[in-house]
This record gives C-alpha cells, structure tokens and sequence, in this order.
C-alpha cells in the first residue's frame, strides 16, 4: 500500500458511492480549483432516521498527506463492515455490529477526504513541503507567491489586522496579507474554491451538527475556539461584537471568546471520548486542548480557521444549526510525511477516534420522542413527490422542516423535564 | 523579517519549474518569553500548529523548518538551533510511497480500510 493519490482519492469516493449505491450519495462540489479539478464527497447514511448531521473535511493543508488516506479508509471500514454485518476492530479499539448499523441508520455522515487536490498533487509531484492552494491570483507572476492558505480563507475573524490586538498579530500566527507566506489568507473571506466548497457543503445540509478538520502533526484533538481564551460568563463578548475589535487574541487579558458552560462542556467530553479510543487502539491517546492553546506551553491565536468558522454560524445566525467543529492533528511524531507503514498505524489510531465521535454523535433521545418519528413519514412522501436526486436531501422543504423540528424538540424537552420532575417528586 | 524559503528558490530536476529551496527540520531552545519574540523577529514554518519537547534544563525545543539562510540568521541572533533532517529531502523520498496511476481503475475496483472486520457475519445491510 501507499499513499493516496488525487486520482485515487476520487477513484475511491465513485467506487464506494457505487458498491453501496443504497447507503450513500456521491456528492459533485461546484467549486473548481484553481487547476480546473472538481472535487467530490461522500454521503453516508441509509436514512433510516438519521438523527445528526456530521462532516469530515481533510487535505485543507497539502503537505499533511495522510488526512484524506484516514477519511477514505474511515468510509471504506464503515461501509464494508455494514454490509457484511461485522463490528470493526482497531488495535484495542472494538466496535460491534450493533454499533456499526446504528451509525449508518441514524447518522448522515458526509466525507469530504481531499479539499485541495491541487496543493495535494504539487506535494506529492513536485515540491513536498508545500501548504496552500496553488491559485495564481494574487502572485503577480512570481512562482514563490503562488497560493492561499485555505484554512485562513474561512469567514471567521478573517479581517485579522482589525480584529485582534496588535500584540496577537505580531506573534505571526493569525494569518498575512503577503501572498508569500504560507499563511496567506486571500483577497476575501471565502475567495478560494476550497472553502467555497465546504461551505457549500454546510448550505446543502444545512443539518450538520459537527464537523472534525483533519489535520497533521502533533497528536492534538482540539475544540472551539482558536481566536482566544474560553469565556462562558459575557455572552456580548463575542467575535460578532465589533466594540471588541483590537483586543483579541491575547491571554489573560479582558477578552474572552463566548461559549456556553453547557457547550464547552459537551466539546470537551467529546474531545475526551476521542481521545481515549485513540489511546486504547496502541497505548497513544491524543492530547486535548482548546485550539487557541499550545498544550503546556504558549497560545496560539488563529484567524479565519474551519472548525472556528463552522461553530460561528450559529451565533452569527441563530436560525443556523449548531454545530460544534474540531479540529485533529495526527501524528504524536512531528513530521508530515511518516513512512506509509507507520501512516497505517496512524489510521487505525485516527479511524477508531472518527468512529468513536460518530458514535458520541447520535442522538440519545428515545425514537418516539425523536423528531425523526416525524420526518420519517414526512420524508416517505415528500421525496415521491421531491425525489431528492432533483432537489437535493432536503428539497425546497428543508427549511420548513428545521422548524418543525425546532417545536418538536422544545416540546419534547417540556416533556422530558416534566417527567423527571414527578420523578423526582 | 521576510518570509523563510524564497531566497534560493531552485528549478525542479527538468528545469520545468521553479520551487522553493529545501526546509531543513530544525528544533530551536526556546522559553516562554523568547517563543514570542522569536515569532515575531522570524517569519518561521512552525507547520500547522506549534510542537515543543520539554529539555531538562527548563526550556522547551520548538520544530520548525527552515532553509540553511534562515538557520544562520537564526544562530546569528543568538538562538541554539539544532538542525535535524532535510525535511524536503525526506518529502521527496516519500514522493516514492504515493499511488501510481490508479489503483481503483476509475471507480471500479472498491477500496477496503485497515480496521478488521470482526465478530459474528450477522445480517448485513443490503448495498444493492
């Protein structure tokens, strides 16, 4: 075996979308690259009563080599394990049957291995520690500007020089304005068809409650956010409030990014459960950390990122879903390009972790009181009438459905919390 | 400080393309106070987060990468710099491990992961 590459990343994606054509969708993005390749995700589900939406996204950084090798052999395991009824082992790390099949039922799980196939195919051609993009835009001829960070280009904080305090950007971590360094942020928020195409991802599911960004290196699992320290007492200090702008990015000073006690506590636990399912497959768990911190060390601010973009939508827009992204760095060894023989190690480590959250992802409520019950029967009509390969997995409904889903799930919390008051009584 | 890796820029072995000079593996002793300067005096590749090793004598050492230029400036400035492996060179070795042509022939051939299928072959879903 070796590494993937960018033909065989796609090549992968068509085949699995045509082995199990009745559990999963092969997903064209619109976006073109710069070198004119179209990329392609995976949709994973049987729609059986998917109670959560989750995205994988990888390849962002085209150096880090393994991340779409993990995505692909993540849905080629699922997939295969499913359909022969087995449960999946990783090293220590067992899965069963049951658990299997819950998440092909009760999940939408969308992979998306291989986001910048042009970076990737400079890397594994040509220049091998290359990072970004290789869009020409804004290099003036000059080979040595050539491309765009794409996890700087997301639409968080990205206006970094006005954003954070003058201290954070300083310690050149945030992102740049010079189209020669490797942390070149673009023209725009979102000017790069990489991002554009994840986001249009998060557009066409609008469901999506979580979202993991795979990275290397390092052994990190990291949680919201990576703009500055967590704060869950003033929910007006936040990145949307502009009286803030210039004060971002420093620790222990008076700003803090808002997140809830209930969410901080919900990522982390997650975090955890990851972490501990990667440990168990060879004795190496990963270490968990907000992402604005370097475990035990120093911070380290960042602008524009995936998994902070991903979680913001919600507070930007409160008719958005939730979601809670992450982002992984695998590797304990700091090097991006490990032998293929130890890459597999990685994989097995990172595949059992992915599973795991798929796992931490499902909802607990029980089927009556789960919105699904409703959409179940909604869905069994609407899609003879929308069939979904013409208008998408929501059709033109999907917003009507969110709030139907939204009362439903007020309602049943009511209900919840009435029960365990009599019990309690 | 400009950005590392520009002065140097080399063409590819048939001359058809200009790419950066080589990035050398380098772990430069730091403490809490001097990583902020040092991040802002240099425009280091610290890869896509910061990694220290803590030393016995209460510094950490940060991976970086940098070309040959960078790590004299780097030294000139005072700082102990130990230089590892030529982090390019390993790249192009590795260059070696990645597909050729295409192993899943256009979509025809399914790929299969590492994880072992295990337990009882129960009732498995139906992919057709």
């Amino acid at each position: 075996m070796t590494f993937l590459n960018v033909t065989e990343i796609e090549s992968a994606l068509t085949a699995l979308a045509s082995t199990y054509p009745t559990v999963t969708t092969l997903i064209t993005l619109p976006f073109l690259t710069a070198e004119g390749r179209q990329s392609h995700a995976i949709r994973i589900g049987s729609g059986v009563c998917p109670t959560n939406t989750i995205l994988f996204i990888s390849g962002a950084h085209a150096r880090e080599w393994g991340g779409p090798d993990i995505c692909i052999n993540f849905a080629a395991d699922l997939l295969e394990a499913w359909n022969l009824g087995t449960g999946l082992t990783y090293g220590g790390t067992s899965y069963s049957a049951a658990q299997i099949k819950s998440i092909i039922d009760r999940l939408e799980v969308i992979v998306f291995p291989d986001i910048n196939p042009d970076g990737r195919y400079y890397s594994q051609t040509t220049y091998a520690m290359w990072r970004k993009n290789r869009n020409p835009a804004s290099s003036g001829g000059d080979a040595t500007k050539i491309g765009i960070d794409v996890n700087r280009n997301y639409d968080f904080l990205w206006d970094f020089p006005v954003a954070f305090a003058s201290a954070a950007q300083g310690a050149g971590t945030l992102a740049s304005n010079d189209p020669a360094s490797d942390l070149f942020h673009g023209t725009a928020p979102f000017s790069e068809a990489e991002s554009k195409n994840v986001r249009w991802l998060f557009e066409q599911f609008p469901g999506i409650s979580e979202m993991i960004d795979i990275h290397s290196y390092g052994g990190d699992i990291l949680y919201p956010w990576g703009d500055d320290e967590d704060q869950s007492s003033n929910t007006g200090m936040n990145f949307t409030n502009s009286a803030w702008n210039g004060q971002r990015g420093v620790k222990n000073d008076t700003y803090g990014e808002y997140i809830s006690t209930i969410e901080l506590s919900n990522v982390q636990a997650t975090s955890n459960a990851m972490s501990a399912a990667i440990g168990a497959v060879r004795g190496q768990p990963y270490a968990v950390a907000q992402g604005f911190f370097i475990p035990g060390y120093y911070t380290y601010p960042t602008s524009g990122g995936s998994e902070d973009w991903a979680t913001s939508r919600h507070y930007v827009d409160p008719t958005k879903h939730q979601c809670r992204g992450y982002c992984i760095e695998f590797n304990k060894v700091h090097d991006f390009f490990p032998t293929w023989t130890e890459m597999e190690k990685i994989i097995l480590d990172v595949d059992a972790g992915l599973v795991n959250f798929c796992l931490g992802s499902i909802s607990k409520r029980p089927y009556l009181f789960s919105p699904c019950w409703w959409r179940d029967h909604q869905y069994s009509i609407w899609h003879r009438v929308f069939p979904p390969e013409l208008w998408g997995p929501y059709g033109p409904w999907g917003k009507i459905n969110e709030e139907v889903e939204s009362v439903v799930t007020t309602i049943e919390k009511a209900v919840v919390k009435a029960i365990d008051a009599i019990a309690g009584d | 400080m400009p950005q590392d890796g520009k002065a140097g820029a080399r063409k590819t072995a048939d001359s058809s393309e200009i790419v950066p000079p080589d990035l050398f593996t380098v772990r430069i002793a730091v403490t809490r106070e001097s990583f902020e300067s040092l991040l802002k005096k240099f425009d280091l590749d610290v890869g896509c987060r910061p990694h220290f090793q803590q030393n016995t004598d209460g510094t950490a050492s940060l991976t970086a990468f940098a070309t040959k230029e960078r790590i004299r400036e780097l030294e000139g400035a005072g700082y102990k710099v130990e230089v590892g492996e030529n982090a390019s060179e390993v790249g192009r070795q590795r260059q070696g491990e990645v597909g050729k042509g295409d192993r899943f022939e256009g979509g025809r051939v399914v790929p299969r992961g590492l994880g072992e299928k295990t337990g009882e072959r129960g009732q498995g879903g139906s992919a057709e």
